[in-house]
């Protein structure tokens, strides 16, 4: 039947296109209390991340691309950003839709392969469009590391590291903790759903299996 | 002619194990108020969603039976053309805004463009039911910072203007004060005087012994009585698949117990009144 | 009356954005004093459309700041040999100078641009456009829909914080406690939204959002021979912008 589609197109049904908004809100939410608690970190791709997870990488790149231009209307300097914004969503709905999301082993490398990926998406980015500083506390921890005599490539790539591994790494694990607390019945109607449901199921009977191995 | 005719369907959701509604067999006619009443959990809401298609296309899950609705096959249409003949409000008021609305005119215009109205027909139709439905005072408010009361008024309004015949109408009332419970059910007797097939979850039973044709009682997923609001109320067993009954109802069978010789069941206020009138006289 | 209305109303909002979309292309693809002419335009279009002070409000505090920013970490910060002046380990670079320039340039064009757009064209209006024009509804649903949760989000956010504050948790205490602030106060916003999300499609489908019929809108957003003009200059202005820019490039090789 036509539950069964599969495709981009089968990615966006009615309810993750309703999900795509509250992702991108979320996105903007998140950045906002980060800057109300003087964080010292972005937490502005928790949206991506989620809806990313549980609707695939098509879902999670177009959600990331319309919310840094969202945030562009206000701040322009967040437009050319799209670029990794949608690499994340990407990314991390390419690892969820092979199960890479399902455990802490496996979370821990998803979270560095899209961090991996965000450091040479912003470095490519900041480099084209901003020579490698766009006025951000990243950029003047890389201005600090070049005044103290560190060289231009390897102060880039450190100052992003810096703050990509925290930041995406908290907002990856918010977004998996958010997903635990959605029940069966919701996430089934997404279309990376059913990995979590099933990993659910077995870690349900592992646990079982293994009380009944103590007995 | 029947407007509503289910035939033996049973659904199960995806992940569940049984089955929410077992072999369900209902018919409402055109024109009549199907009141369909039970605990949390029997499948009432589920059997709103099976009739207006949501179900499975939306919730998945395995279905069999038939269901059909002015004629036509809910199984076999697509989700999207049911809304031209199946109007839908459910329990939430806050949810059921459309999101993209800046004024409660626009609310209302919303689906009618959705159905590629002309233009003049529905300002002309908007008009006309927020005249009907008493919500031309919040005309330019954002539908966002409404009352529930005043949203869930809205979101009925919303859906009689865009005309449909059958309407299923699942708890309207459930998060509202009793203020806007009676304003909600002004309109839905307004949409019963229009001649609209309705079929209405509701839990305050003196509203649906005022208003319902027929009652349905569910009790885990499956139809256990029915009849006319009298016979239902009236009958013994009711009392094991629901808690309450109306009030009306309370006080006749209370007055009986004390031994005051009240006639019959009475369901709503005016035969309580008219009961117990006759007994004084007496 | 109507008919005066609208004419009274002004620009198409599609020919508004072909305009501004022209401008950033024109600014971005030459050097800074083309870039300073165009946003002078823009200023002079702001001021048409009766949005100077607000327009010239919000782009003293976002761009002229964000590229006066921008530009003094780059010149100092952008490697190169060719030394112009010296402090300490600070250091201008002809390259890093010439770099800074181009690049700032393109940032206050398109930077420019961009709020201009956000001052000027009423989302709801360019919607109704864009789907008359046959873009899918479900596009214009996420972007409207988007415009209108966010200020949704930010006022529950602020209820949830307040209520954080009246536990006791401070905003300005130290770090952990603040970070730990974080989750409670999001968590529950992020989970309700998505919740809803599942009763708001219901809610769509009831109004017939996918019903299989061609839309029509309320709204009526006039399309004149004057927009379709003006937008046709834009294109060509664009075009010819980009065509004499790779021209020039070839001769300057």
């Amino acid at each position: 039947m036509n539950n069964e589609k599969k495709g981009i197109k089968a990615d966006f049904n009615m309810i993750t296109i309703l999900t795509i908004p509250i992702a991108i809100a979320i996105n903007y939410v998140g950045s906002t209390l980060a800057g109300t608690l003087h964080l010292p970190i972005y937490l502005d791709t928790i949206g991506t991340f989620l809806i990313a997870l549980i609707a695939g990488p098509w879902v999670g790149g177009l959600t990331g691309a319309l919310s840094n231009i969202m945030v562009s209307l206000t701040h322009p300097i967040a437009m050319p950003y799209a670029i990794v914004s949608c690499i994340f969503g990407v990314t991390a709905g390419f690892m969820a839709r092979k199960a890479m999301f399902i455990n802490i082993k496996r979370f821990i490398l998803s979270g560095a392969v899209v961090v991996l990926m965000g450091v040479f998406g912003t470095i490519f980015v900041v480099l084209t469009f901003f020579g490698g500083f766009d006025g951000s506390t990243n950029s003047m921890i890389i201005a600090a590391m070049r005044t103290m005599g560190v060289p231009f490539w390897l102060a880039l790539v450190i100052g992003n590291f810096i703050s990509e591994i925290p930041d995406k790494f908290i907002a990856l694990l918010i977004s998996y903790l958010v997903i635990k607390g959605m029940s069966d019945r919701y996430l089934y109607k997404f279309s990376n759903g059913h990995i979590f449901i099933e990993a659910r199921k077995k870690a349900k009977e592992g646990r079982s299996v293994k009380k009944d191995e103590k007995e | 002619m029947d407007s509503i005719k289910i035939t033996d369907l049973t659904y199960k959701y995806p992940i569940s194990d049984e089955p929410v509604l077992k072999h369900i067999n209902l018919r409402v006619p055109k024109g009549e108020l199907c009141a369909v009443i039970g605990t949390n959990g029997s499948g009432k809401t589920t059997l709103c969603n099976a009739i207006r298609g949501f179900v499975p296309t939306f919730y998945k899950g395995e279905i069999s039976g038939e269901i059909i609705v002015n004629g036509r096959d809910v199984r076999k249409e697509e989700m999207g053309s049911l809304a031209l003949d199946i109007g839908f409000v459910f329990q939430n008021p806050f949810t059921q805004i459309s999101g993209i609305a800046k004024t409660v005119f626009e609310e209302l215009a919303y689906g009618l463009e959705n159905m590629g109205i002309e233009r003049e027909i529905i300002i002309r139709r908007v008009e006309e039911t927020m005249r009907l439905t008493k919500i031309e005072e919040f005309r330019d408010r954002n539908p966002f910072q409404l009352s529930g009361g005043q949203q869930q008024r809205v979101a009925l309004a919303a859906i009689l203007v865009m005309g449909q015949p059958v309407l299923v109408i699942d708890e309207p009332t459930s998060q509202l004060d009793p203020q806007s419970t009676d304003d909600v059910f002004e309109v839905i007797k307004l949409m019963k005087n229009m001649g609209k097939t309705i079929v209405l979850v509701e839990h305050k039973m003196e509203q649906i012994a005022e208003y319902a044709d027929h009652v349905v009682v569910l009790n885990q997923g499956e139809i256990v009585m029915e009849g006319t609001a009298k016979e239902v109320f009236s009958n013994p067993g009711c009392k094991q698949y629901h808690t309450r009954l109306p009030q009306c109802t309370k006080i006749s069978a209370e007055l009986k117990d004390m031994g005051i010789g009240i006639k019959g069941t009475p369901v709503t206020v005016n035969e309580t009144v008219h009961s117990i009138r006759a007994v004084m006289n007496q | 009356m109507q008919k005066e209305m609208q004419r009274n109303q002004g620009l198409n909002p599609l020919t508004v954005l072909y305009i501004i979309v022209a401008l950033a292309l024109i600014s971005v693809v030459y050097d800074y004093k083309v870039s300073i002419v165009c946003v002078i335009v823009m200023m002079f279009i702001a001021a048409g459309f009766g949005k100077f002070k607000p327009y010239v409000t919000l782009w003293l505090k976002s761009i002229l700041w964000m590229c006066a920013l921008c530009f003094v970490l780059q010149i100092f910060f952008i490697p190169g040999e060719d030394i112009i002046w010296q402090f300490g380990v600070f250091r201008i670079t002809r390259e890093g100078l010439n770099q800074a320039a181009k690049l700032c340039s393109r940032l206050f064009g398109a930077g420019s641009a961009a709020i201009l757009g956000f001052r000027l064209i009423d989302l709801g209006s360019l919607m109704v456009v864009l789907e008359q024009k046959g873009v899918p509804s479900t596009a214009t649903y996420i972007l409207m829909s988007t415009a209108n949760i966010i200020p949704q989000m930010v006022k529950k956010m602020g209820v949830i914080l307040e209520a954080q504050k009246s536990r006791g948790i401070e905003m300005e205490s130290n770090m952990i406690v603040r970070a730990k602030a974080f989750l409670p106060s999001i968590g529950p916003l992020i989970l309700n939204a998505i919740v809803n999300a599942e009763e708001r499609a219901i809610t769509l489908e009831a109004r017939a959002f996918s019903a299989p019929c061609k839309k029509t809108s309320i709204k009526i957003i006039p399309d004149m021979r004057r927009d379709r003009i003006i937008r046709g200059l834009m294109t060509a202005a664009a075009v010819l912008a980009i065509g004499g820019r790779i021209v020039l490039w070839i001769v300057l090789r």
